[in-house]
């Protein structure tokens, strides 16, 4: 043996595992055979992979289905990723981000008729839903969703590769109204009102309405039904509000084929409030409940099998979560297809907090961790934090940080001063650890959810007022569980939506001023602008690691931007 | 003890609790029961069986390694990362050989299915190899360039990625 390239390929191997990825890359410089061994070790690609770009995020999940999607177009064996490629194109991407680096075209929408408009209904890392008011119909847009679509039809014109249009059904005499949307690494949903009525109720609109307003009112009020009737007869007829019938309803598609799986009607209001895999969390209302309560109830629905898990989950509102990882339900190659005894045995752990032990101007805080399936439900883990905060709460969520820890986020009103508290609360320990109440609002968070973006005003992740003095708007990161301001940065203008793209970088985007640009979510520095034709022209903006989707709503024209490197 | 036959037909005689650390020497020992017959190794030489026997002895009261919690990349995700920083003085002493001794070493331990003695050599490997560029690693190990100009180049242009900051 004189050299190393002679070495058996399973040495090699061992060798590699102890090279960065420079190394390995100067090794496999070296010689065709020990480029051919570490090229093709995907035990050791995967590695490097999941330890720079953990795959715990759906952010991660998301930008690799899609490219394990896009791998598959292109021919490529879709059941064997290659991780080396993976782990280049990854890289590639977000240098891309940090450098402007894009390529651009231009797709369009179905065009409205005039004054009319695309309106969003709900986006996610694995795309967005919107909804055209000219005639309700559906469109899935973004999150790699056309590459797996064009693979299950290969003759799918190349527009579709970027949108996807859901058919949504209804009942007889019956008109659809969607209303929010969710989308997830297998299924969409989308959960709305349908109205019945009586052809019998119905009649002739006696004059054309005389504002956009009234148009849209009665439009929507009469529709043909099915979602996919023509305006001009929307037009002819109006229905009596008193004489309809109102239900929630929720469908569900398969992601990717836009197959529709499945359609749920309830006498209840149903609110989506979660969706990971194949579990969706939805919030009930029934006609009795106070809609003041504290409380709301809960139910879980198995959208693989469109069975409810058994139990309701009475919570404080906002306090229920699906207290599951996203990689466990979304798996980088598409699944759908488990066996029905698995499907029966399917459980899903659920958080559920409470607020009990009033006693003035504090109270206490229970959580359960429940795990829901066909079985009856049964308590996991429990406890107990006697430390909630004081007075009266406005708003707040909980969301899993990972499997031992929940983040808690609540809004008060005190002395008309909003207070935002983060908490993390120590499932292991019960231990709940708030950190310093915050006058800011949250704006953003990291897709790892360790660190927050803050900033001084109004939230709603867009901030357009409350400007410094020095005309520029503050905007504060913060680690989660630690008081101090890891950094703090100001940006120019005042109106912009912050996304984060990954843990270091961030897409902010002004539709008031078509300022759109990468930061550095550390030290504030505006890395790049991202300056696409047609940009000024754009309302909405639908970030993704993979791609940036501009969608002018008026005209349908959609800009799309591809960081993927080809 | 043992008897142990090198491929040049050398024979070394060993305690068996030295040597069951080769699990395919534990395995055939178990398999054969007490038995006074040599052990044949063809594809270890005699002095690399000596150099064997040596890192076996001095490291017989060490835990087995697969007991550690030293993971490495493909075994399982998410673990922390492997060093090949870890090496204590006897080791680095005991490595300190010629390539051609080395790479022998490697492939004995590989056989004989010793993994503490293989990650050990590997790892002496990859510290040769760190922070080298493609030239200063052909020089260091003896490689021959085997690419053609083209595929040099496009080499060149597929690794310009990791550049990239």
């Amino acid at each position: 043996m004189s050299s190393m390239h002679q070495l058996p390929k399973e040495v090699i191997g061992a060798i590699a595992a102890y090279l960065s990825v420079d190394t390995l890359l100067a090794l496999a410089a070296t010689h065709r055979r020990l480029r051919g061994i570490i090229v093709d070790n995907v035990a050791l690609w995967r590695y490097h992979y999941e330890r720079t770009y953990p795959l715990d995020t759906d952010t991660e999940l998301a930008w690799l289905a899609g490219l394990a999607a896009l791998a598959s177009d292109t021919g490529r064996d879709h059941d064997a990723l290659d991780w080396y490629r993976a782990y280049v194109y990854r890289h590639r991407t977000e240098c891309n981000w940090r450098h402007g680096r894009f390529h651009e075209h231009i797709q369009q929408l179905p065009r409205l008729s005039q004054q009319r408009r695309y309106r969003l209904l709900g986006k996610s890392d694995w795309g967005a839903i919107l909804l055209s008011e000219h005639d309700r119909r559906l469109f899935l847009i973004g999150g790699g969703i056309a590459a797996a679509h064009q693979q299950q039809q290969q003759q799918q014109q190349q527009q579709h590769r970027y949108w996807q249009e859901l058919s949504i059904t209804t009942l007889p005499d019956c008109v659809a109204y969607p209303e929010k949307a969710m989308v997830a690494s297998h299924y969409v949903v989308v959960c709305g009102r349908v109205v019945y009525s009586h052809p019998a109720q119905r009649h002739r609109r006696p004059k054309p309405p005389a504002t956009l307003g009234e148009r849209l009112r009665r439009r929507l009020g009469g529709g043909s039904g099915g979602g996919g009737g023509s305006g001009a007869h929307d037009e002819e007829v109006t229905v009596d509000d008193t004489l309809r019938t109102w239900m929630s309803c929720l469908w569900v598609w398969r992601r990717g084929s836009g197959e529709l799986l499945t359609t749920i009607h309830s006498p209840n209001t149903l609110q989506l409030q979660q969706l990971i895999g194949r579990w969706l969390l939805v919030r009930a209302r029934y006609p009795t409940d106070d809609p003041h309560g504290g409380n709301s109830r809960y139910r879980v629905l198995d959208l693989r099998t469109s069975v409810w898990c058994t139990g309701e989950l009475i919570a404080a509102t906002g306090f229920c979560h699906l207290h599951i990882a996203p990689s466990e339900q979304a798996p980088i190659h598409a699944d759908h297809h488990n066996s029905s005894d698995e499907d029966a045995d399917a459980t899903v752990t659920v958080f559920v907090g409470f607020e009990t032990g009033m006693h003035g101007l504090t109270s206490a805080f229970r959580w359960q961790l429940l795990v829901l399936g066909r079985a009856t439900p049964h308590i996991l883990r429990s406890g107990y934090s006697p430390y909630w905060p004081m007075l009266v709460r406005k708003a707040g969520s909980s969301v899993r940080l990972d499997d031992a820890h929940v983040v808690l986020t609540v809004d008060f009103d005190r002395a008309s001063t909003a207070q935002t508290y983060v908490g993390l609360l120590r499932l292991g320990c019960e231990r709940l650890q708030w950190r310093e109440p915050m006058h800011d609002t949250i704006v953003a968070w990291t897709p790892d959810r360790q660190h927050l973006l803050t900033t001084t005003g109004s939230g709603g992740g867009s901030i357009s007022n409350h400007v410094n003095d020095d005309g520029r708007r503050r905007y504060t990161v913060r680690q989660l569980g630690r008081s101090d301001v890891v950094g703090e940065y100001r940006l120019t203008e005042s109106s912009y939506r912050l996304h984060c793209l990954s843990r270091r970088l961030a897409y902010a985007y002004s539709p008031k001023t078509a300022g759109s640009m990468v930061l550095d979510v550390m030290t504030g520095e505006t890395i790049h602008t991202i300056d696409p034709s047609g940009l000024t022209r754009c309302q909405m903006s639908f970030p993704s690691l993979g791609q940036l989707m501009l969608l002018h709503p008026y005209s349908g024209q959609l800009i799309v931007c591809d960081f993927v490197p080809r | 003890m043992v008897r142990l036959h090198s491929s040049e037909g050398s024979e070394f005689e060993v305690e068996r609790s030295v040597i069951e650390k080769s699990l395919l020497i534990k395995n055939m020992l178990d398999d054969v029961g007490e038995n006074d017959a040599a052990i044949p190794l063809p594809n270890v030489s005699g002095p690399i069986l000596a150099k064997v026997i040596e890192y076996c002895e001095h490291h017989r009261n060490d835990p087995d390694v697969d007991g550690q919690n030293t993971t490495k990349p493909g075994t399982s995700a998410g673990a922390s990362s492997p060093s090949s920083d870890d090496i204590d003085e006897w080791d680095m002493e005991f490595c300190r050989v010629d390539q051609g001794t080395l790479y022998e070493m490697i492939l004995a331990a590989n056989y004989l299915d010793i993994r503490s003695m293989l990650d050990l050599t590997c790892k002496t490997v990859a510290n040769m190899i760190k922070n080298k560029s493609p030239e200063e690693i052909r020089r260091t190990f003896n490689i021959t360039k085997d690419f053609t100009p083209e595929e040099e180049e496009l080499v060149r242009r597929e690794n310009a990625w990791c550049e990239d900051r």
